[in-house]
């Protein structure tokens, strides 16, 4: 990738990108610092980003690799220093529909905040398809290849994800 | 209130992203982008302003302290380049002098001298997780005009007209594959009397020492595989005397009782794993995941027979799946307690070619983590357009 091509990559995947990094760190610091250094390894790599390609799988697993390389610094920085955590009162919601009251525009947020919290509690093991494949929105093949799993055991990780999801949530919405 | 969750659209709905990353943020990365890119272009490690300006007053005051050594020595070079730990590792005796000079072309290279070890400079750099690299080779050359007129000083625009790449090399290992860049090499360099002198360094290659080492040094900014011949079978190195450019290559005298072959093996593992698996992880077929020990390949490749052979049916799994309005396949199941399940939706035009009937040859191996079974998904396509799912645990991993 050049520069050109960056400037395309991340006008196009730059989002979805930053979405993932957040996710991945929940920390907005860390999240800009994982997003900036994605984009500048996958022009350091100089690998072109063709058709054949599918970039937004190519970047998050760049994020990915280089997210598992530092959380070992990321747990000491954050011994040492506080940083700016994303929770769920500085976290984007969605925009809600149009047609929604404003006590359901509420809930629905309410409850999106508490499937974010939830996902983000999942062992790593499920917490990464999830994002992969909800956010990115990327089909099971390519997850498998990032995460270098079957496509199988991708599926069966998402689906026990949403188990536990399920059972969590509707937990705390029955406490409600 | 008992509530009844649909995970799908919620999840996708929460996860969504929903904040652009700051024009700022962007700005900065495109900035950085074009700065490396220039950087690469050039391998080119910043001078500090300070040794550049040291540099021009030598220059001009510099001569006798140089009339008893033709060249600079290597401390001399550090001491010009401000790098005070240089300085002292190469009056140390674990600094190797060599003074030794080839002619090619239009220009005369000198390998002057080499040292190794710890924390030697205070320039050291950091890799990509901020790690500093300590331990390193620094290897002195100087390079002049075989005719004896001056290289253009940095300052000069013609400086960059002209470029050199110097590299230690390997016996044994492919220069293509190990060379100054892949070992995270860089160089700092000033020009002293028309000579230019440069300090390149890289990941400290002592360890290698129980086997012959080069230093190259070819035209250009990056190796030129054109410049040298590798014979993999004996891992020599050599010059290609058809080469139309430079192609020096001198022998670095390093200690062999430094040699650490447990060390360069592990060194060797990394890099290969650093910069030479990313295709293959890319773009292999996955054969690992499912810890039983037998290939998911050859699962997903079993014929009816094999599967009748090596697997059960589990006959209370199977479902005849109706098409939605939009043509796709849902369908969900659990096994037993231990989570194992699957759930999806299936598409007829990635399952089956046109006009296919009976099994679709693309099956998911479900499970088999930490000691769960393996177990089987096919699907078949029958003629009133429903998909019959069924699921079969393997025999080896029950």
């Amino acid at each position: 990738m050049d520069v050109r091509q960056l400037e395309q990559c991340i006008q196009e995947y730059g989002k979805d990108i930053y979405a993932f990094c957040s996710q991945l760190t929940r920390n907005r610091q860390e999240a800009e610092e994982l997003y900036q250094d994605t984009f500048l390894k996958a022009v350091e790599m100089r690998e072109k980003i063709d058709s054949g390609k599918n970039p937004r799988s190519y970047l998050a697993s760049i994020a990915l690799r280089i997210w598992k390389n530092r959380k070992r610094k990321y747990a000491w920085r954050s011994r040492i220093a506080r940083t700016e955590e994303l929770t769920e009162e500085n976290m984007p919601h969605t925009a809600c529909a149009q047609e929604l009251s404003p006590e359901e525009s509420v809930l629905q947020k309410e409850l999106q905040a508490q499937v974010r919290a939830a996902v983000a509690n999942l062992e790593e093991r499920y917490r990464i398809p999830v994002y992969l494949y909800y956010t990115l929105q990327l089909p099971i093949g390519q997850i498998g290849k990032i995460l270098r799993l079957p496509q199988g055991t991708v599926k069966s990780r998402l689906h026990k994800a949403r188990k536990l999801l399920k059972q969590e949530l509707e937990v705390v919405l029955d406490e409600t | 209130m008992k509530h009844n969750l649909d995970m799908d659209p919620l999840l996708r709905q929460a996860l969504s992203p929903k904040e652009e990353p700051n024009d700022q943020l962007n700005r900065n990365i495109l900035w950085k982008a074009k700065e490396t890119e220039e950087m690469n272009k050039k391998y080119f490690k910043r001078i500090p302003a300070t040794a550049i300006i040291a540099a021009a007053v030598l220059l001009v005051g510099s001569v006798s302290t140089v009339a008893a050594w033709r060249y600079l020595t290597p401390e001399k070079v550090a001491e010009v380049l401000e790098d005070e730990g240089l300085i002292k590792a190469f009056q140390s005796k674990d600094a190797i002098l060599v003074n030794e000079s080839q002619e090619y072309g239009n220009y005369k290279i000198t390998l002057l001298g080499v040292v190794s070890g710890k924390n030697l400079t205070q320039y050291l750099s950091a890799d990509e997780t901020g790690n500093l690299r300590e331990d390193r080779t620094y290897v002195v050359t100087a390079i002049e005009n075989a005719d004896g007129t001056p290289r253009p000083a940095i300052s000069e625009e013609s400086y960059l007209e002209e470029s050199f790449f110097v590299s230690p090399l390997i016996e044994g290992l492919d220069p293509n594959r190990y060379n100054s860049v892949t070992m995270n090499g860089g160089y700092s360099e000033t020009v002293q009397n028309g000579v230019q002198y440069r300090i390149t360094e890289v990941d400290n290659v002592e360890i290698f020492a129980d086997r012959p080492l080069y230093l190259s040094v070819n035209s250009g900014t990056f190796y030129d595989s054109q410049a040298y011949q590798f014979d993999a079978a004996s891992g020599k190195i050599t010059r290609n005397e058809e080469y139309e450019g430079i192609n020096a290559l001198f022998a670095l005298p390093l200690d062999a009782s430094k040699a650490d072959p447990d060390a360069a093996g592990a060194y060797i593992q990394k890099l290969e794993k650093e910069l030479f698996s990313e295709d293959e992880e890319g773009d292999a077929d996955v054969s690992d995941g499912a810890d039983d020990g037998s290939s998911v390949l050859e699962r997903h490749n079993w014929t009816e027979e094999e599967l009748e052979k090596n697997a059960v049916l589990l006959e209370d799994l199977t479902q005849v799946l109706q098409p939605d309005a939009q043509g796709n396949y849902s369908y969900s199941y659990e096994i037993g307690e231990d989570g194992v399940g699957s759930s999806g939706t299936l598409s007829l035009d990635v399952l089956f070619e046109d006009g296919q009937t009976g099994m679709s040859d693309h099956k998911f191996v479900i499970g088999g983590e930490e000691g769960q079974a393996a177990y089987i998904e096919t699907y078949t396509l029958n003629e009133d357009k429903t998909i019959t799912l069924k699921v079969y645990q393997c025999k080896d991993a029950a």
